[in-house]
């Protein structure tokens, strides 16, 4: 297995393609709207907020992941034009997209605690998910280091969400993919509609989906905002990933081409 | 020398089988001509055989290794095809390291002098190549990678005669100095009549031939002269197809002739080049003459 080479090349190209969507986001998010106060000559109503906002690495990050994770057919082609099978193509991606949401993650969070004294908005600590569970443990490092650790398996859920999706329409013509990508949400709206008014009456948060949602986020029955049971996002994410790579995985080594 | 054997590989498209049980061993350092029709199943096979796709059935075993997602196996082999699998945004240079860092002994010296003697720019993106100077691009690379198995389906599509010509005197050229096998799926046949060593023939899925071209060109002959004395003389004889010219006839035989026949002084026999016997082969009906 050529795996060590399959993720050099991918990491390089990963990297190169989250360094574009930064500077992008950035370029949308930052100078677009700095030039247009300029121009309608309003620079003085600029702060430093507005040059290095909040959450913009983690935001940047989780674009190029859900882009990156998504594209699985292009980088199929590629890798078996050069001799590369499907498991290594899988294996090498996979580590790529952890190793860019742990690196990424560890930047962001780095990035957020240098801007929020720029901040408007008081945060308790380096980023939101510290505000839910923050005082779970009696040990200071652990309310420090268990939110982040679940940041990054958040990141790599939404990666592995979108690599299963990309794994499924890979095995599709391209007007196939479009008619899925188009047809799959405006079908589960409307079956999400009728089901709501076929409940009419009935509140939501009653439904078993909202307190498996709730279970998820850590509630325990009497934990209180910032003292939610870490462990429960945790395994869940972790059982999620799982599934979602595992699927991924077995959609992977159906690809072919041509289609 | 990597040794290649195809085992009763078969191909099925939904309810159409596009190979019907196909076995073959490829021999060391031997250029092939992979022939048939279109739609015969050629680039079916070469996809099967790099694991673009999967066989309906069957096995390919290379060096007694199956082909199916190994990246050994695959490092092997490598397929210059019509579909463009490289990245679009990637420039010719940039394509030229990739294979270079998965094919570690790529020739990077012979794939700048190729580039330069086909006037490929190497600073172009991908996409902006034109049909022919991707195949131009794909070829160059055939010939510089180091793979054991190359595999070339329609290498001179969008080329025109100069760069035909370029291409096949470079491609015994390398040939030449680092022998290993070429599997090369054309229809222009007589262009690389001159170059194949052994001929795979394919018809309706399944391999008609394998043989190598100086024994089938030793078995393949016309018969010509007036149409009565060219039908009583090659009567009984595998009968491939045949030509009318005003009174005269040509019958193409392949196969042995009868040499206790007597040869009547108005009729000539010849042999016939590789493309006559392709077109005979493969356009003749199940009456007229088996294999």
């Amino acid at each position: 297995m050529k795996l060590k080479k399959a993720f050099q090349y991918q990491l390089v190209s990963g990297s190169k393609l989250l360094g574009w969507t930064v500077l992008w986001i950035i370029a949308a998010i930052i100078i677009v709207p700095i030039i247009t106060t300029a121009l309608v000559g309003r620079v003085n109503s600029l702060s430093v907020n507005d040059f290095l906002p909040a959450g913009l690495l983690e935001f940047s990050l989780n674009v190029f992941l859900i882009f990156y994770s998504a594209v699985t057919y292009d980088g199929f082609q590629n890798m078996i034009q050069n001799g590369i099978g499907r498991k290594t193509y899988f294996y090498s991606k996979t580590l790529v997209i952890g190793l860019l949401a742990l690196v990424g993650s560890l930047v962001s969070v780095g990035y957020n605690l240098l801007v929020s004294p720029f901040s408007p908005v008081e945060r308790e600590g380096a980023f939101s998910l510290e505000t839910m569970y923050y005082h779970f443990f009696s040990n200071s490092f652990m309310n420090h280091f268990m939110p982040f650790v679940l940041l990054v398996l958040l990141t790599i859920c939404i990666a592995a969400t979108f690599m299963f999706i990309g794994s499924i329409l890979g095995l599709f013509e391209r007007r196939t993919q479009i008619a899925l990508i188009m047809g799959v949400p405006i079908v589960s709206l409307i079956a999400f509609m009728v089901l709501a008014s076929a409940n009419e009456g009935v509140s939501l948060k009653l439904t078993w989906i909202v307190q498996a949602l709730m279970w998820i986020a850590g509630e325990t029955g009497n934990a209180t905002a910032g003292a939610l049971n870490p462990f429960q996002p945790l395994i869940s994410g972790i059982v999620y990933s799982i599934i979602m790579f595992a699927g991924a995985y077995f959609f992977n080594l159906k690809l072919k081409t041509p289609r | 020398m990597t040794e290649v054997s195809l085992n009763q590989i078969t191909k099925k498209f939904g309810k159409q089988t596009v190979l019907n049980d196909i076995s073959l061993q490829l021999k060391p350092d031997t250029i092939y001509g992979l022939l048939g029709r279109n739609g015969a199943g050629k680039s079916t096979l070469l996809n099967i055989l790099t694991n673009r796709i999967p066989a309906s059935s069957g096995s390919v075993l290379i060096d007694g290794q199956t082909n199916i997602n190994n990246d050994r196996v695959l490092g092997k082999i490598y397929l210059m095809s019509e579909a463009n699998l490289y990245p679009n945004r990637a420039k010719v240079f940039q394509i030229f390291r990739q294979t270079a860092h998965f094919y570690s002994g790529f020739d990077f010296e012979l794939a700048h002098q190729l580039a330069s003697k086909f006037g490929l720019n190497e600073n172009l993106r991908f996409s902006k190549l034109s049909t022919g100077y991707r195949s131009i691009l794909k070829d160059i690379i055939a010939l510089s990678v180091d793979a054991e198995l190359i595999l070339l389906d329609e290498p001179t599509l969008g080329l025109d005669a100069n760069h035909r010509e370029l291409f096949y005197r470079e491609l015994v050229e390398t040939y030449a100095q680092r022998p290993r096998t070429f599997v090369i799926s054309t229809h222009l046949i007589e262009e690389i009549a001159g170059m194949i060593e052994n001929v795979l023939l394919i018809r309706d899925g399944k391999l008609l031939l394998d043989d190598t071209a100086e024994n089938l060109l030793a078995q393949s002959y016309s018969v010509t002269g007036p149409e009565k004395e060219v039908q009583e003389y090659t009567a009984g004889l595998n009968v491939i197809g045949h030509d009318n010219l005003g009174k005269l006839r040509s019958d193409y035989v392949f196969g042995q002739l009868d040499e206790e026949r007597v040869l009547p002084d108005t009729v000539t026999v010849e042999g016939i080049d590789l493309q006559k016997l392709f077109i005979n082969l493969t356009g003749q009906t199940d009456k007229e003459g088996q294999l």
